[in-house]
């Protein structure tokens, strides 16, 4: 026996199912709903976070500013090669670099070194600074977004719980068309089964709880001891 | 195959859930639905500011005020010579400084205030002019740069062009420094630094550097994708939905109308969550991580869309 995982074919049946609609297509066409499954896929994949993924990126001596991966949807942090100190960066602001040295700090103008800020910018850009000293390939850690269904067999890296909310949403956008009060029904079951997909998450990512209790109460189970240690080189002081 | 949705294919979308396909006998024309589409995406970049972009002034000895870039919503940082530059406000320049502040003593920029919604004033006015370049238009790649006169070639730029290559990936000055402010492509299609050519040329070196919050652009063809993040394009189909169901007209229905602003809704507020998911650094509070309701606040700053007041739930 195998654990089940779907096939688009699978989303297309279970999502005619609950839409009461024959399987070669009735009051929805087969182009319609394969549209529906894709959105919902992605309404998932940013519901529930669940898949990581590691790119490479080529940085430029000299240069600081670079596109994120085609496919990037959240960044969660950069990790550097040993030429670059082998850091790991997290996503900070502006402001954040603004602060230093009481807000006196030059960090705009060009002074190429080990990087020790990685700044979103925009939807598709991310900021290095300092910009690196030599040309050299750093790596995104980020949640990706997941790839759409085209052929039938086509299945998604999704586990098995976050994949049986994809025909609840799909039938919730398809029932839209109909049927509003009806997609509601839809639509409401979804949003209860997604928060129990995404406690597995949650639990999955003990490095960041949903809530962190202060001084003694603190939980061991869910500290980062790496965070907790070496914050400082985060920009902490 | 990409998430992203171009102009058509949201009009697309939105025409099957109308179920009006016939553009002979088309309800809403293909004119009035694109108008919704730009308006939706506009909307959603005020709600949720997914796109940022750069730009540079050159500063002109004794000129004090600058427009802003065209596509400027919302300053986030301004420099000058790459320095970060405070903002202040024509009020405290007069209760501060002295009465002829405006163009009395000039020097180094210090402050910038907003004298027009898309116009900034610097303080003290500059007594330099900021370097400007301007580079061969014919072949649609820069093969040199001229001086300001727009004839004379620029000689400290003329080494490190590589003219084999066809297009420059990075330029620097006499000091081995390098010189990076190459305007990102609108349309996001070059997802390394080795691809594209130099469109325009400025350099934020004593001249006025902007980041901001930008406009996206209008999009004027079907090809044309919004320039907003994959996760925020759905929400467009289901703006544009609203808008044609609140219109006034033989289509009316604000019960569809009102449905379809729930969706948009919906499809936002998860947007937003992913968008503010961020790893932890420290332990700041015992408040919890992940923020509540981010739409809310966000809608209360921007407002409702046109024509929600007549749903009844703006």
């Amino acid at each position: 026996m195998a654990i089940q995982n779907y096939t688009f074919t699978d989303f297309y049946t279970e999502t005619q199912l609950r839409l009461n609609d024959p399987f070669t297509g009735g009051l929805w066409n087969l182009t319609d709903l394969g549209l529906y499954i894709n959105r919902a896929l992605l309404r998932v994949a940013m519901d529930v976070r669940l898949t990581r993924k590691d790119a490479p990126i080529s940085v430029v001596a000299g240069l600081a500013v670079y596109s994120y991966p085609s496919d990037y949807m959240i960044p969660e942090f950069l990790y550097c090669s040993a030429l670059l100190g082998n850091q790991r960066l997290y996503p900070t602001t502006l402001g954040q670099i603004d602060k230093r040295m009481q807000g006196r700090s030059p960090w705009e103008e060009d002074f190429p070194s080990q990087q020790s800020y990685f700044i979103p910018y925009s939807y598709n850009l991310f900021i290095l600074y300092p910009a690196p000293q030599v040309n050299d390939t750093i790596n995104l850690h980020y949640i990706p977004f997941p790839t759409a269904l085209v052929n039938s067999g086509d299945t998604t890296l999704l586990p098995l719980s976050a994949q049986k909310l994809v025909p609840v949403f799909a039938a919730y956008l398809a029932q839209m068309k109909n049927d509003p009060k009806k997609a509601l029904g839809h639509l409401k079951e979804y949003k209860k089964r997604m928060e129990f997909v995404r406690v597995q998450q949650r639990h999955n990512a003990q490095l960041r709880p949903a809530i962190m209790a202060p001084g003694r109460a603190f939980d061991r189970k869910h500290a980062n001891p790496e965070v907790i240690r070496d914050w400082t080189r985060w920009g902490y002081r | 195959m990409s998430f992203s949705l171009s102009r058509a294919q949201i009009r697309s979308e939105v025409r099957g859930y109308l179920m009006n396909v016939d553009g002979l006998q088309a309800g809403w024309s293909d004119t009035e639905l694109n108008a919704y589409i730009n308006e939706g995406v506009f909307y959603i970049q005020q709600i949720a500011e997914y796109y940022w972009d750069f730009g540079v002034a050159p500063v002109i000895l004794n000129q004090r005020d600058y427009a802003a870039p065209d596509n400027q919503y919302q300053f986030i940082r301004l420099t000058y010579s790459q320095e970060f530059l405070p903002q202040t406000t024509e009020y405290e320049l007069d209760r501060d400084t002295n009465s002829s502040w405006r163009g009395n003593p000039t020097g180094t920029p210090a402050r910038f205030y907003m004298s027009q919604h898309n116009q900034v004033s610097l303080y003290p006015v500059p007594n330099a002019n900021g370097p400007s370049y301007s580079a061969s238009q014919e072949t649609g790649e820069a093969l040199y740069f001229t001086l300001a006169d727009g004839v004379t070639r620029d000689s400290t730029f003329f080494t490190p062009f590589s003219q084999e290559l066809g297009c420059i990936c990075q330029l620097t000055n006499n000091a081995g420094q390098s010189i990076i402010k190459f305007k990102a492509d609108a349309l996001n299609r070059f997802n390394s630094p080795d691809y594209g050519i130099v469109v325009g040329y400025q350099n934020d070196l004593n001249n006025l550097g902007f980041m901001y919050l930008a406009m996206p652009d209008t999009m004027t063809d079907d090809a044309h994708i919004p320039q907003i993040q994959e996760t925020g394009q759905p929400a467009v189909v289901y703006y544009t939905l609203m808008r044609c169901f609140a219109r006034d007209g033989e289509f009316q229905d604000f019960e569809l109308a009102s449905a379809w602003w729930q969706a948009f809704m919906d499809w936002m507020e998860s947007a937003l969550q992913a968008q503010a998911w961020e790893f932890p650094q420290r332990v700041k509070s015992a408040e919890p991580f992940q923020q509540g309701n981010i739409l809310q606040g966000r809608l209360q700053a921007v407002g409702p869309p046109s024509q929600l007041i007549v749903i009844g739930s703006g």
